[in-house]
């Protein structure tokens, strides 16, 4: 166990230093530099130009500003970023508590409705509430995110303006408020953004669970423990669920890519100030530093996600663990 | 149902120029007639630019129906070649392959199309599908290999080798027709998803190039006045939803008909 | 009170800003030594009021101008200002390790002085009518107690330029990056203490975001409404709207030169008569009807109208798709091909327009001239790039006409920095490479003149010689419309800068709001 544990940490860091070598690649290739991109150097005379990319070694051939930033990197340092002026690390260190926390409560929102909504309709499946379920959870998991996410903006935000547009606190009053009111400032900035990224997955979750319960329900110990007497309820919570929810933790490996990207969409239509709107803006300021420190650490949620979905799953799947 | 859903659809598409009572890309008075809502000249009502939103819709499904089509084809057969080569080399081709594929997988699908949208802006729509389906084969390829090795572990192909046929034979005659339907199941969910993934990418500026119109591109024109002229987000923005679920209920009905049993494959 | 923006600042800094976002919050920071008044006439120091300069004296040959400052005047550490803050201010913008953009603007001005500790001396290379604007506009006092040693070549790296220590009625207290800058007022300001107690400035991703903000209650003031949002806002009980006029033109831009060898006239755009025939084809005020509705005008010339100076009096190519075709005709494009594009010895009449992908109205824009050339016969691809390559593209001339917009400064001399010879070599803003040597001497002369009078009939024949050629299609000068909360009263909003009075808004004590109460203490970090 331990030895497999160590050769997927190692694989991980193998496949992040892939998605480094990809991302200096893919944006190198791009037009522009750093210092095209900023308007202010529009009226620097080529040459003025030409010293502040010297000055940053941008004019150094590729291998080398890459070989350098291997360098950087294996001290710990992730560059400095262009548009932000200041250390790549410290936007980050602004930006990836954001994401984690729009993704975790993402997270958490999606699998709980997915799973309520799965129980509900595995209690009485192919009746009247299953079917309509069934078709909702379809439409939902095939609306465009960013439609949904437009469309939450013009009831909520436009037309009955009861939550915010975007942001992720009051930018005025949230340092003034107290304990109480400071959370619910946050939860009401979190609500369109979590409902945007999770609506969709839920009904994926919801879509995969309904599935598992039904094949668990078909399997013989549930038949001996309903002929056994133990009520309905409790067989499909206490004994159904427990056995399905392993498949559903591997879907959760499964869906962080999208995850992660979605939050990305999410965050650049609602203003939320994480990993995708700080790489969205990266890019297009050709922030070379800190494009390739967000697809690394994007790469990295992804890698950790997997192995700790993987790690879940065995502990979940008795059958898994004893190997 | 969705069969219905998707005959109207697919049927309007390819008679787009029958059905479509406009011209349209035509611009007929830009003052006058821009933003009216629905009425019985333009059941659909006008879009900023006074085309009529009915004529685009109707030939704006034409060009996304067949972008998510091809572009579906397209990641179903890259995923399945890659997937195959790996499956068959084993070895350590097979372990380097799978490593870039994780790499590949690991970042962010958007991110790769935002970095694609700074190299080219709005494209042609063959280069839209090329790219569509270059970042949208991974999983196809893991989903094809696992079926391979699973197959050559079976009792028929163990027999086989047994037999002295040559193994090549075995894979292209026996292990391959077997392994594709995941491919077809995972290229059905893959239109819906194109579907939508091209309403989104329009929302990023990687969008077909004006006069031609997609689902997205109409999104998009209608983006700077969702509250005061709904009609031109809403329609092809249930034309999206309707296709995409149509397309996914396809796909769950194909993955029924293969496997009966209900082992989901997820895509 | 929140304002609302749709881009995030760059410096704070004001040799170093290149933004229009941190433009508006260096002025805030910092003091100018004098200010446009709001009738902004840029000739001559008539326009202008005294800030941190208390008065000023004239050499006799105008070769100097020596500015005593107010012995009030404070930096927000307490420290009073002086005369080197001046020389620094001028220093820092013409070091060219420094690569400040506004560099250009003060070539005209040799030197500052100190000739005494509260008393800074200007020196001019030439006299100009425009040279008083020149020098207090651009020069603006920064302390050098505090950035005296600073690094030069790293100055955009130095803590200072995100959390400066200004001279301004307002003073800096946090930058968010991605989400926003807050001041408060300086209660000690010699020029008064700012009327409200705190300004934030909250980063919108988008402009429609921002106009939402607004309309959500979320902000206070937002400058550009446009359209719908516009309608929406004249609706809501809370929100009141006020045009400022503006001085910004939006224009197809063309390129004269071949963009694949710029020896070569463009083969298309290098005839003068085709881009007469383009500007005739064009329904400039049906465009600028459907995108800005009444709230915008057809330009007289390439530069606003709100400066006085572009007026009716320049004649105008109209809209007249009859003379285009019949132009075009003429030139041997007679031929249509199969999508009614014109075609002479096989190759068809088209072009292609950038603009940037992030900018919804330049797409609309770009779509209605597709259809509008259309009808006489000239192909337009609409090719929305990415801003980086947009901007990398206009600087090596690659590209066949660009949806380009120009914000103008008070002063007509600036039209030198666009469509001079000097500007139309690589780097330069002169993107279409249009010069006319009669162009350029009307200006030079204009910009020379001995009085104003002579000087506005300079510039005026200048401008009917660009319009008679046209190098650009002007297509419209929009009336900016801004929209605040009710409860805000607001000072004027300056065509070509609503933040100049932000100092002077206020709120009535009766109708503040819970986040006008929060008063001037800290913050909890």
């Amino acid at each position: 166990m331990r030895r497999l544990l160590a050769a997927r940490v190692a694989q991980g860091a193998l496949v992040v230093a892939l998605v480094a070598v990809i991302t200096f690649v893919l944006v190198h290739l791009a037009p522009g530099d750093p210092i095209d991109r900023s308007l202010e150097t529009s009226l620097l005379s080529p040459e003025a130009r030409a010293t502040l990319r010297r000055a940053y070694g941008l004019d150094r051939p590729l291998a080398e500003q890459f070989a350098r930033w291997i360098a950087n990197f294996a001290r710990g340092d992730f560059g400095w970023s262009f548009s932000q002026h200041r250390p790549v690390r410290s936007a980050l260190a602004s930006a990836i508590p954001n994401t984690l926390f729009l993704m975790g409560a993402a997270i958490v929102a999606s699998f709980a409705l997915g799973v309520a909504v799965a129980v509900l309709q595995a209690a009485r499946p192919r009746r009247a509430l299953d079917r309509v379920a069934g078709g909702t959870l379809l439409v939902l998991y095939s609306i465009p995110t960013v439609w949904l996410g437009l469309m939450l903006i013009v009831v909520f935000a436009q037309t009955l303006g009861v939550l915010p547009v975007s942001g992720i606190v009051d930018p005025v009053l949230h340092p003034y408020m107290s304990l109480w009111g400071r959370t619910l400032d946050r939860l009401r900035h979190l609500a369109l953004p979590v409902a945007t990224l999770a609506l969709g997955t839920a009904a994926s979750v919801a879509r995969y669970q309904r599935s598992a319960l039904l094949d668990v329900l078909a399997e013989d110990f549930i038949r001996t423990a309903r002929a056994k007497g133990v009520r309905a309820r409790a067989v499909l919570l206490g004994h159904a669920l427990r056995n399905a929810l392993a498949p559903t933790i591997t879907l959760l490996g499964l869906a962080l890519p999208a995850l992660f990207g979605g939050a990305v969409l999410v965050e650049t239509i609602f203003a939320w100030p994480g990993m995708g709107l700080l790489a969205t803006s990266a890019v297009s300021a050709r922030d070379y530093p800190l494009v390739i420190a967000c697809a690394m650490i994007g790469a990295t949620m992804v890698v950790v996600g997997n192995l700790v979905a993987d790690l879940l799953t065995a502990a979940a799947n008795p059958r898994l663990r004893s190997s | 149902m969705s069969a219905a859903v998707l005959v109207v659809i697919v049927l309007a598409a390819l008679l787009a120029p029958l059905l479509a009572p406009y011209d349209p890309s035509a611009q007929p008075d830009i003052v006058a007639l821009a933003q009216r809502p629905p009425s019985g000249a333009h059941p659909f009502g006008t879009d900023p630019l006074s085309r009529d939103v009915l004529s685009r819709v109707v030939h704006g499904g034409r060009i996304s129906i067949s972008i998510a089509l091809l572009a579906a084809l397209l990641s179903a057969s890259i995923g399945t070649a890659y997937g195959a080569v790996a499956a068959f080399a084993g070895g350590v081709t097979d372990a380097v392959m799978m490593r870039v594929l994780d790499a590949l997988i690991a970042i962010p699908r958007l991110l790769l199309l935002l970095l694609v949208v700074a190299l080219w802006g709005a494209v042609s729509v063959p280069t839209l599908i090329v790219i569509i389906a270059a970042t949208g084969w991974f999983t196809t390829s893991r989903l094809v290999r696992a079926r391979v090795l699973a197959l050559s572990r079976d009792d028929f192909v163990v027999a086989a080798d047994a037999l002295g046929v040559p193994r090549r034979r075995v894979l292209w005659r026996h292990v391959m027709p077997n392994a594709l339907s995941p491919v077809i199941v995972a290229a059905t969910l893959g239109v819906a998803n194109v579907i939508a993934l091209e309403a989104t990418l329009s929302y990023l500026g990687l969008g077909v190039r004006p006069p031609s119109a997609s689902w997205g591109t109409i999104l998009q024109d209608g983006g700077d006045c969702m509250a005061a002229c709904w009609w031109v987000t809403a329609f092809p923005g249930i034309a999206i939803v309707a296709a995409a679920t149509a397309f996914n209920a396809l796909g769950d009905s194909v993955r029924d008909a293969f496997d009966p049993r209900g082992e989901h494959v997820v895509a | 009170m929140v304002i609302t923006v749709p881009l995030e600042p760059d410096f704070l800094l004001p040799q170093v800003v290149s933004s229009i976002v941190g433009k508006v919050l260096s002025d805030q920071l910092f003091e100018p030594l004098a200010a446009l008044t709001p009738e902004m006439n840029p000739f001559g120091d008539k326009g202008f009021e005294p800030r941190l300069a208390k008065s000023w004296t004239w050499a006799p040959d105008s070769m100097s101008i020596a500015f005593s400052i107010n012995p009030r005047a404070r930096w927000h550490d307490g420290r009073p200002v002086r005369a080197e803050d001046v020389r620094l201010g001028f220093d820092l913008l013409r070091d060219t390790l420094v690569a400040a953009g506004q560099g250009a603007n003060v070539a005209d001005i040799d030197s500052v002085q100190v000739r005494d500790s509260l008393t800074a001396v200007i020196w001019f290379k030439r006299r100009a009518l425009d040279q008083f604007f020149a020098a207090v506009v651009n020069i603006i006092p920064v302390p050098a107690h505090i950035l005296g040693g600073a690094d030069r070549a790293s100055i955009r790296n130095n803590a200072f330029v995100r959390a400066p220590v200004g001279s301004g009625r307002f003073r800096f207290v946090r930058w968010v990056p991605g989400q926003l800058v807050e001041l408060i007022a300086d209660t000690a300001n010699f020029l008064g203490r700012a009327k409200l107690d705190r300004v934030v400035l909250s980063v919108a991703p988008d402009a429609n975001t921002a106009a939402q903000r607004l309309l959500s209650g979320e902000a206070d003031f937002y400058e550009i409404l446009r359209g719908d949002q516009l309608a929406s806002a004249q609706k809501s009980p809370n929100i009141q709207v006020k045009p400022y006029g503006g001085v910004d033109i939006a224009s197809l831009q063309l390129n004269l030169r071949d963009p694949r060898n710029r020896s070569r006239p463009h083969p298309v755009f290098g005839n003068r008569e085709i881009r007469r025939a383009l500007t005739h084809a064009i329904d400039r005020v049906s465009i600028a009807r459907n995108i800005y509705d009444t709230l915008a005008s057809v330009p007289f010339a390439p530069a606003p109208r709100a400066y006085g100076l572009a007026d009716s009096s320049i004649r105008q190519l109209t809209y007249d798709t009859a003379a285009a075709n019949r132009t075009l005709d003429s030139l041997g494009w007679r031929a249509r091909n199969r999508d009614g594009i014109r075609v002479r010895n096989g190759v068809p009449l088209r072009f292609s327009v950038i603009f940037p992908t992030s900018s919804r109205p330049r797409q609309r824009v770009a779509v209605l001239l597709q259809e509008q050339l259309k009808q006489v016969g000239v192909g337009v691809d609409v090719a929305p790039v990415e801003m980086n390559s947009m901007i990398q593209r206009m600087r090596v001339r690659d590209f066949d006409a660009v949806l380009n917009s120009w914000h103008f400064d008070a002063t007509p001399s600036s039209i030198r920095q666009t469509w001079s010879a000097a500007a139309a070599r690589e780097g330069g803003d002169n993107y279409g490479s249009w010069t006319n040597p009669a162009f350029e001497s009307a200006i030079d002369s204009a910009i020379a003149a001995p009085d104003v009078a002579r000087a506005r009939s300079l510039y005026r024949r200048a401008y009917q010689i660009w319009v008679d050629d046209a190098p650009a299609v002007l297509l419209y000068e929009p009336n900016l419309v801004a929209g605040a909360h009710k409860r805000i009263k607001l000072a004027m909003l300056r065509p070509d800068a609503w933040w100049a009075y932000l100092a002077d808004w206020s709120i009535p004590a009766d109708q503040r709001i819970d986040r006008d109460r929060v008063g001037l203490a800290a913050a909890r970090q």
